[in-house]
């Protein structure tokens, strides 16, 4: 189980009241190897931006070789806000050449990255399929 | 007079008439009293009789006499005051009335005609508070029934013009009185014409002076067309200024009478005044209200039918109540009926989002910026977003949602190329490193092969006398293989004999110091292919490690030795540095790219002495610097701009990349955080500065 950085725990409870209805959490990944960002509740316009800053401190926290997993298990909505600010964060990753899988997402919301056409940029993985980067 | 005369000769005639009944009465008296006197004697009864007869006669007389000087006078004033009853002048009533006459008459004379001119000026006086009183009040009832004949304040004034000049026979009139927008209107008539303006500032300080008693130094514009005025009044009720009137009249200056009464009736007409402009200002602004009520309801009819967003409302089932054409467009609908009493959820992709929605307008009572994707009638999406409220009964229900939806395709359009683009861009960043690493990779293959003849010269060196002295080392063999069989076929004892004929301490010494120096060449051949490996490594995944700079330096040289030796002396000037986190392989690969850039350059010169370079280390705060400096030509101005450019180089076809210093700058400032400068050397060439942070690997990391 990977370590989590302290600073980035603290700075994700900091910034609950930010994120109104999204709650993030994050823990260690196996597999693939790396840290794991729990979403749940709502991404939209209110909460993308704030969003956005915490996976990118997640990314720069991932050690090299690591991935960053995005557990959507919970999400409940997205606005394209939302899949705008995984595709800023995709982007991100790839500059950092940082892995980043997308993991249990809901239909509903699987359907918002289908029709934007973003699906295709994106590795989803089953809640409980293992990545391998 | 002559009914005066009339009255004397019946009184007259009256006290004559009293006379000589009163003589018959005695005479009658006197027959019987002789008739009893016969009865009695005679004479004595005719003499009693004629006494009798005699005194009833005086006494008569004397009542005659008495009764005419008492009944004449009291004849005067009964005549009087029938005269003054009927209302005779002075003279002719008062005029009568006896000044002679008996005392108790005359003064009783003198007290009724004292009474009757009093009662005269008594008459006057009422006549005259009548009068006045009757005017007041025709002006009051004319100026009530005026103000109030119309609506329209204009309408109402006039009429109140009229009635003012009608009643006080005025030639011209003004009534002033602040209109809805409490502007000073005046409604004016002069000539037999009406007129109506707003007026001036001057205008209403000069009726104000003018009702003051003032003198006003303006001609009002409205005086014009009349003589002026004679009399002006301030409107005012309950210490509010409500208007002015003023009133002028050709014939007759206003009597101080006049001039009291219509005070009296401009101060009830005041407030009549105030009432009005109260009203009229209420219904001005109820009016306006209206208007603006009228405007709102068709401002939001507009808003609603012709707004370009979808505005609906649904009942709390979330059924369709109204729709605007906005709605049915965005929906793909063509009949309002296919969307009225329908569910809202039948537009939408997901319903779960519909539900979602609705779960957060009951529970906030409004949703702000709700994005959703709507489905059209021929099943297109469609990317909307919504700012809704909900209308709640007493107990909390929500029984209308209200709502407008924004169609965002075109701006999710946008947005979703942009998103595109910067993964696109993301990605070719991703292929654009692989192939600047399989460049650095060539470049460093370039340099390589460009060492490879150098190398194999310095290997060359050690090679050739490791070759010889292999062959040395054969020949003792050999001849220690000789010994050794000569030594083992015959006599022992002879072993030092044939130890001095083949000279064996000698060889042995020899062999020892061939193999010394065969060992140095090896360790040079070692050292060299080590260096060459070393700097030759492929950073397949580049990570940051501690790097000691002063090593990193020589170990280069050593590398580049061949490249530099026979043109330049190299001077090492190095201070003491820590370790710092770094990507040594392309660290060294910089210095490299820059020591045999300054060896070409003085080798181009094709000068007789030997150039020199000079390379010094030293720290700088938190930062690790590395000058090189050269005596070469140098670096003209106008090239020290591009020096660092991709594919830019002065080295004539085939000795040169151009990609060496431009990938010694991405190496020095993207990948480490430092700084590549170039600038002239103190010795007339060129100088390179190299800055590295120093700092600790966890920082390293995030930077890169």
């Amino acid at each position: 189980m990977n370590e989590i950085p302290a600073a980035l725990e603290e700075r994700i409870a900091a910034s609950a009241d930010r994120l109104g209805e999204l709650a993030v959490a994050v823990r260690g990944s196996d597999s693939p190897p790396g840290l794991c960002l729990s979403l749940s509740g709502s991404l939209d316009g209110n909460n993308s931006h704030m969003f956005r800053e915490l996976a990118e401190a997640a990314l720069g926290a991932a050690r090299g070789g690591d991935a960053l997993i995005l557990d959507l298990a919970g999400l409940e909505y997205i606005s394209s806000t939302g899949v705008g600010a995984f595709t800023t964060l995709l982007a991100e990753a790839r500059r950092r050449e940082t892995y980043l899988f997308v993991r249990g997402i809901q239909e509903r919301v699987k359907a918002v990255f289908d029709i934007l056409g973003f699906s295709e940029f994106f590795s989803f993985l089953e809640a409980d399929e293992p990545g391998k980067p | 007079m002559a009914s005066d005369a009339s009255s004397d000769s019946r009184l007259n005639f009256r006290f004559m008439a009293i006379a000589f009944i009163s003589t018959l009465a005695i005479g009658a008296g006197g027959e019987l009293a002789l008739i009893a006197a016969f009865d009695r004697g005679l004479l004595e009864t005719v003499v009693s009789i004629l006494l009798f007869g005699s005194a009833m006669a005086v006494v008569c007389s004397v009542f005659w006499i008495l009764a005419r000087r008492l009944m004449l006078p009291l004849r005067a004033i009964a005549s009087s005051m029938d005269a003054f009853s009927r209302g005779a002048p002075e003279d002719e009533a008062e005029g009568r009335l006896p000044a002679d006459g008996p005392e108790e008459i005359a003064c009783m004379a003198a007290r009724i005609g004292e009474f009757m001119r009093q009662t005269r000026g008594w008459k006057a006086e009422l006549e005259a508070t009548v009068g006045s009183r009757t005017l007041e009040l025709e002006l009051r009832n004319a100026l009530l029934r005026s103000i109030g004949s119309s609506d329209d304040d204009d309408q109402a004034y006039s009429a109140v013009l009229e009635a003012m000049m009608g009643t006080l026979g005025a030639d011209s009139a003004l009534v002033a009185f602040y209109d809805e927008l409490k502007m000073l209107r005046a409604a004016f008539r002069a000539d037999g014409e009406t007129r109506h303006k707003h007026l001036e500032a001057a205008e209403a300080e000069a009726l104000e002076r003018a009702a003051s008693g003032m003198s006003v130094d303006i001609r009002l514009p409205f005086q014009s067309c009349c003589a002026g005025f004679s009399a002006t009044y301030r409107l005012e009720a309950q210490g509010e200024i409500c208007g002015y009137i003023a009133l002028g009249r050709r014939s007759a200056a206003f009597t101080a009478e006049e001039r009291a009464i219509l005070g009296k009736s401009f101060t009830s007409f005041s407030m009549q005044v105030r009432m009005r402009k109260r009203r009229t200002r209420e219904l001005y602004i109820r009016r306006e209200a209206e208007r603006a009520l009228r405007k709102s309801e068709e401002r939001l009819r507009t808003f609603f039918s012709e707004s370009k967003d979808m505005i609906y409302t649904s009942n709390g089932d979330d059924v369709i109540a109204s729709i605007n054409d906005a709605g049915l467009s965005l929906l793909g609908l063509a009949d309002r009926f296919e969307a009225l009493g329908r569910p809202f959820s039948n537009h939408v992709l997901s319903s779960e989002d519909r539900e979602n929605f609705l779960s957060k307008i009951k529970e906030r009572g409004y949703v702000v910026d709700y994005e959703y994707v709507f489905r059209r009638k021929d099943g297109s999406p469609v990317f909307c977003i919504e700012t809704a409220r909900a209308v709640k009964d007493e107990a909390g229900n929500v029984v209308e949602i209200q709502g407008i939806v924004k169609d965002i395709s075109e701006r999710i359009a946008s947005e979703r190329e942009l998103w595109k683009a910067n993964l696109e861009l993301a990605e070719a960043n991703e292929k654009l490193q692989t192939t600047k690493m399989l460049v650095v990779q060539q470049e460093k293959l370039a340099s390589i092969g460009q060492l490879a003849a150098g190398v194999a010269h310095e290997i060359n060196n050690p090679l050739g006398f490791l070759s010889s002295n292999q062959t040395t080392i054969g020949g003792f063999l050999k001849a220690l293989r000789g010994a050794w069989n000569e030594a083992a076929s015959g006599d022992p004892e002879r072993l030092g004999e044939i130890a001095a004929r083949y000279d064996l301490d000698f060889v042995l010494g020899e062999l020892e110091a061939v193999l010394a120096e065969s060992d140095e060449g090896f360790r040079r051949i070692i050292d060299i292919v080590q260096n060459l490996k070393s700097f030759a490594r492929i950073d397949a995944a580049p990570t940051m490690s501690p790097y000691n700079l002063n090593e990193g330096i020589k170990s280069t040289l050593v590398v580049a030795r061949n490249e530099i030796k026979y043109v330049a002396d190299v001077e090492l000037d190095m201070g003491e540095l820590p370790s710092i986190s770094a990507l040594g392989g392309e660290v060294n690969q910089v210095f490299l790219n820059i020591l045999v850039n300054a060896a070409q350059a003085i080798e181009s010169q094709k000068r007789a002495v030997k150039g020199r370079i000079l390379v010094s280390t030293r720290r700088e705060k938190d930062r690790a610097v590395v000058v090189i400096a050269d005596d070469g030509p140098g670096i003209p101005e106008d090239i020290k701009l591009k020096v660092f450019d991709p594919f830019f180089t002065t080295k004539e076809p085939g000795k040169g990349t151009g990609l060496g210093l431009a990938v010694s700058y991405d190496i020095v400032v993207r990948k480490h955080g430092g700084s590549l400068s170039v600038a002239d050397s103190p010795f007339g060439g060129a100088l390179f500065k190299i800055e590295l942070p120093i700092a600790s690997v966890d920082s390293q990391e995030s930077a890169s």
